[in-house]
């Protein structure tokens, strides 16, 4: 009988966790225990719609203990603390009275998400700053009721500026800032009051549309189409304005302040900001059988658990073969990590400082799609394990697509929204020497459908997730 | 602040809000995602 304990529960943790279940029923009397602080599954590509307050919250989540009892999967509502992987055993803390309690394991999969690290730039973040979020459900409703009071005062005669983006030179998932601002736009727009708002896009990004992946292209008859082109002919159809390239120092009550990849420091007003954090590990403790932190030979230093990738490269010399496969941890071969939790071996997107030596390099996303392909590898790579073999699972970003669908508006006859298929995620230039991806896989399009994938993939996904009739079926 | 430069064509434009045009993208787009996500499972060896 092998325990395997799951920490988390997102698109890798939760899909795990089902794929295990499914996998192992019937073939010996395993054991599956899933830890994580939530209480639902929270389907944050939805959250933007929560955000602009069009959609309520409880329709992007469902409760994680039905799900599990119909699974036989065990459900810990807890924090995961400690890991102690020479003895095979976690530390977790009760969500409710925080007392702590031992797990053994046979194998872990660390899939805890991030840390929103709102700490890293002063002021940024609901909790102890200025600006909003729609990272979790919490924080897209309280950026929802904020955002609906300015509306207010906007129809009551007031001009204000909204500032939405990257909120630190490190930040990744600028899909998702792309995704807000473009709602909001459209948000406006119904309500008749866009033109008392000055729009700006704020963000780290290189160029725009790189969202973090180094941009993508994508052929269009005899025409390289890029993402970049299709951010700009958006942003210029909402007339919003933008500053790229950039770092946020601190935040107040009034103004962002900036500094870009010239090294120029810049202010900037606002009236209302969404700006996201940058992500680093969740503060586990990593402890060896004489009590020593070993943090630092488990995880990089951001406190992501390094897997199967190559470390240490530059950016110039990375490239698809470098990126993990089996997401299995190299020195303890017990334990996985997938989704945000594993560590890349570097940014997609390139990193560059100022004069000033501020570094802007905006870090690889890994979440949605890419989360739920890295969580399956590890279930089925810890399933061989079980049965004796070597992992032969892979998922790697190098060799997998990215499918993203960015919501600009949300509605079956009116919305719209971007739709962008690219292959691989990690340019393979191994592979594809002269792009590092197959361009005529890759899509970077605007219109309706787009918009009808966004909904359709928010039911599927809620209804896959819930382990619901064909479940399987759906990718 | 900066100001964009590409610009969608009246072309592109229609077609994007074009019913008609947006439901057969829609079957087009869905079984290049359905290539996709073969490709993506390609790599899972354990069944």
């Amino acid at each position: 009988m092998a325990k395997i304990v799951i920490a988390g529960s997102g698109f890798a943790g939760h899909y795990a966790a089902m794929i295990l279940a499914d996998r192992l029923k019937g073939r010996g009397n395993h054991e599956i225990t899933v830890v994580t602080p939530n209480e639902t599954f929270n389907y944050i590509p939805s959250l933007i719609w929560v955000g602009v307050g069009q959609m309520p919250v409880e329709k992007t989540q469902f409760k994680l203990k039905p799900v599990y009892d119909k699974f036989g999967i065990n459900y810990e509502r807890a924090f995961l603390t400690e890991v102690h992987p020479d003895e095979n055993y976690v530390i977790i803390e009760s969500y409710d009275t925080r007392t702590p309690k031992r797990l053994n394991y046979d194998f872990l999969l660390v899939a805890t998400g991030p840390k929103l690290n709102f700490d890293a730039t002063p002021g940024l973040g609901p909790d102890k700053g200025y600006t909003y979020s729609v990272c979790t459900p919490p924080h897209a409703v309280e950026t929802a009721k904020a955002y609906l009071e300015l509306v207010k005062r906007l129809e009551k005669g007031d001009k204000a500026r909204i500032v939405i983006g990257t909120g630190h030179g490190g930040c990744t998932c600028q899909g998702a800032g792309f995704e807000f601002i473009t709602n909001v736009h459209n948000d406006l727009v119904d309500r008749g009051l866009r033109d008392k708002v000055e729009l700006i896009w704020l963000s780290n990004e290189p160029k725009l549309g790189d969202f973090g992946i180094d941009g993508l292209e994508a052929k269009r008859g005899s025409l390289i189409f890029t993402a970049e082109m299709m951010a700009e002919a958006i942003f210029y159809d909402y007339g919003i304005k933008y500053e790229i390239r950039s770092h946020v120092h601190k935040v107040d009550e009034k103004k962002i302040y900036t500094e870009n990849i010239e090294g120029e420091f810049k202010e900037i007003e606002y009236d209302f900001a969404m700006l996201l954090p940058p992500f680093a590990g969740q503060p586990i403790k990593w402890i060896d059988k004489d009590g020593n932190d070993i943090k630092d030979k488990v995880c990089n230093p951001a406190g992501f658990v390094k897997v199967d990738a190559v470390y240490g490269k530059p950016y110039e010399e990375l490239d698809g073969p470098d990126w993990p496969k089996t997401y299995q941890n190299p020195v303890y071969k017990n334990i996985f990590a997938a989704g945000i939790a594993f560590a890349p071996p570097g940014p997609l997107s390139k990193p560059s400082k100022s004069p000033n030596g501020t570094l802007i390099a905006p870090a690889p996303p890994r979440t949605g799609y890419t989360a739920e392909l890295s969580g399956k590898a590890a279930a089925l790579n810890i399933v061989d394990m079980i049965e004796g073999r070597e992992p032969q699972n892979t998922a790697s970003m190098a060799e997998t697509p990215g499918l993203c669908v960015a919501s600009m508006k949300n509605g079956i006859l009116n919305g719209m929204a971007g739709t962008i298929a690219i292959y691989p995620v990690a340019r393979n230039r191994a592979k594809y020497p002269e792009y590092g991806r197959d361009l005529d896989l890759c899509v970077a399009e605007p219109g309706k459908a787009g918009a009808w994938f966004k909904l359709g993939l928010h039911y599927a996904f809620l209804w896959k997730l819930q382990g619901k009739p064909f479940w399987k079926l759906i990718p | 602040m900066a100001q964009a430069k590409f610009r969608f064509s009246d072309s592109d434009r229609r077609k994007m809000h074009s019913l008609i045009s947006q439901f057969f993208r829609a079957i087009s787009l869905a079984f290049h995602f359905l290539k996709l996500v073969k490709i993506a499972e390609k790599g899972y060896k354990t069944h």
